[in-house]
């Protein structure tokens, strides 16, 4: 296992150096890996286990119950109306997320390109990975239910009730809310992507008459693709922990029906008590089972229909 | 198709330029009305500028809002602050940041550095594990944590914390590849140990990433309120509080121009930092390092 294959192996004529070298490496590694194995796979075993345990409060400890925790999912999953809500909610956020996903590479381009205002944009794209989201969200809902009807008022003399407050248009704001300001996002990562293509590539193409829109698809996307196609599975990864920032919006307080998945794990969790923990571990159990192959195939799919640089 | 090219620039400028007056727009409007009086102000000019610049509002927010949490070893329910919430974020905030970053900068240059075949082996597992989705082990991170008698503190924070999994490993992989190996021979050569040329040479080399992956993870947990609300319930953080502040029923607190008192109060010091570290922060940060 610890066989040497690359740099460190220039020094091969030292024996004393070479195990002082692996002496290091694996003190260095010993507290990072002992880590991972309790905060990671211990974490992941114990979650499984406990998805066929039940809390014996007497005890103080936990029962193995086989499958009933699974069962209870199932039935909650079918027969409670807002888990059917929540799982439509979370399907229908997530196509229009996989449909606004080129949207950042777009502004990355243009940042890219250094077109006008460019570094004012630049700026402006960041400033929600530095604002709280809590302080933009309060900003938006009042700015949607106080500021909003009152300019309304101001433009065409109708009073109209807040957006967020409206029972028709709650959803629709939230998603609002959730792909506006998250255009932006990733945008750090396209960018350095980009300027990571060598400038006389596009320098050749523009040499051949490319326009900006052929160099874009031609040859911007097709080298960027690796990092687009990472989000991409990242997202399907993400596809149960959307919470559209409904707990941010409302605390625990959402109505049923604008409930994600991702919103009802977290709000679960927040309200849990340790008696409560076995059916969460099951759900997240049988969530995981339906991501897991998702993204995989999602990764082989890609891997096999990405565009190649003409 | 010259128009064409013109349509695409144009469209994304127009984009661009539409969500950048929304987001500094509703900020302006926000910060606006933290400074209007709640009761004869605010109700009847939500959208002007304040009658009266009331900057009164954030030393009331700052004195009467206080989060109540349980303290576990006395048993009685104690008021916490914003001084001693501001106290409990900057820990919370140097801690996750500086764990944060320096176990991913440390196998990060163990993988760069030392190719041994379990260095191969580290690198696909982290690949591996970051794609793998999974949903829903926090009751199991609590139990354990609870089990460990680490639940609700800084210390099991921070071991949280400890972890090299994410792409911060590889942004610090490639910093170190970068760097020319002829440093290290030459270190190694003068009798420098290899806990030395770490400390002393590697580490110093690397350090814009170093600090630029600490300022992103630092404002990262400041602006987090989800974290802690779940792992340190008893240590409030001053977003933690914005969250129980926007949930407040309290009489005095709970209007508007209070709460965006208490979002000006929980912004301003991440909003000072980024226009410090400005080109630090929006630099280019790739899977290759980042681009001074």
């Amino acid at each position: 296992m610890f066989e040497k294959t690359g740099r460190v192996t220039m020094n091969t004529k030292k024996s004393f150096k070479l195990d002082h070298k692996l002496k290091f490496y694996i003190l260095m590694l010993i507290f990072p890996l002992a880590q991972l194995a309790v905060f990671y796979f211990a974490v992941n075993v114990n979650s499984i286990k406990l998805a066929f345990e039940e809390y014996d409060m007497y005890n103080n400890s936990y029962t193995f119950v086989g499958l009933k925790n699974f069962s209870q999912v199932i039935n909650v999953i079918l027969n409670e109306s807002f888990m059917k809500t929540a799982f439509v909610n979370t399907f229908m956020i997530f196509g229009i997320g996989l449909i606004i996903m080129i949207i950042p590479i777009l502004l990355s381009y243009f940042i890219f390109k250094k077109y006008f205002l460019h570094g004012f944009f630049k700026v402006c794209l960041f400033l929600p990975s530095v604002i709280s989201s809590m302080s933009l969200v309060l900003c938006f809902k009042y700015g949607v239910d106080v500021a909003i009807p009152e300019i309304w008022k101001l433009v065409f003399g109708i009073e109209v009730k807040g957006l967020l407050s409206n029972n028709s248009t709650t959803l629709w704001v939230l998603i609002f809310y959730s792909v506006w300001f998250s255009a932006g996002s990733n945008f750090l990562l396209y960018l350095g992507a980009m300027s990571g293509i060598s400038y006389s590539v596009i320098e050749a193409a523009q040499m051949d008459g490319v326009t900006p829109f052929q160099e874009f698809t031609k040859i911007i996307f097709p080298l960027i693709f690796p990092t687009f196609s990472t989000f991409l599975v990242t997202s399907f990864a993400g596809l149960f922990s959307n919470q559209l920032n409904l707990f941010t919006f409302y605390g625990e307080r959402a109505e049923y029906r604008v409930y994600t998945i991702g919103y009802y794990l977290y709000k679960s969790v927040y309200m849990a008590q340790t008696a409560d923990y076995p059916y969460l571990s099951a759900l997240g159990l049988m969530l995981t089972c339906v991501a897991i192959p998702l993204c995989f195939i999602t990764k082989k799919l890609l891997a096999k229909i990405g565009p190649s640089v003409e | 198709m010259k128009k064409r090219i013109n349509v695409f620039k144009v469209l994304t400028f127009l984009f661009l330029i539409i969500w950048s007056i929304s987001i500094i727009s509703l900020l302006i409007w926000g910060v606006l009305s933290s400074v209007k009086d709640p009761l004869f102000d605010f109700r009847k000019n939500v959208l002007g500028l304040p009658k009266e610049w009331k900057f009164s509002n954030y030393a009331y927010v700052y004195d009467q809002f206080k989060v109540e949490v349980l303290n576990k070893s006395t048993g009685i329910v104690e008021k916490i602050g914003m001084l001693q919430q501001a106290l409990y974020t900057i820990i919370f905030c140097l801690c996750c940041a500086f764990f944060g970053t320096i176990i991913p900068c440390t196998v990060g240059y163990l993988l760069a550095n030392y190719k041994y075949k379990f260095s191969n082996f580290l690198n696909h597992l982290v690949l591996v594990l970051i794609a793998l989705p999974i949903i829903g082990a926090t009751p199991a991170e609590l139990a354990l944590l609870k089990s460990l008698g680490i639940y609700d503190t800084f210390f099991g924070i921070c071991l949280q914390r400890c972890t090299f999994l994410g792409v911060y490993l590889f942004v610090f992989e490639a910093t170190f590849m970068a760097v020319p190996y002829d440093f290290y021979e030459a270190a190694m050569l003068d009798g420098s140990s290899d806990f030395g040329i770490y400390l002393k040479i590697m580490l110093p080399m690397a350090w814009t990433t170093f600090f630029t992956i600490f300022l992103l993870i630092f404002v990262q947990f400041w602006n987090d309120y989800q974290y802690p609300l779940i792992y340190l319930p008893s240590r409030p953080t001053l977003s933690y509080g914005l969250y129980m502040l926007s949930n407040s029923t309290l009489q005095g607190l709970n209007n508007v121009p209070m709460r965006m008192a208490g979002v000006v109060i929980v912004m301003m010091p991440i909003l000072i930092l980024f226009i410090i570290f400005k080109d630090k922060l929006v630099g280019n940060i790739s899977m290759g390092g980042v681009k001074e």
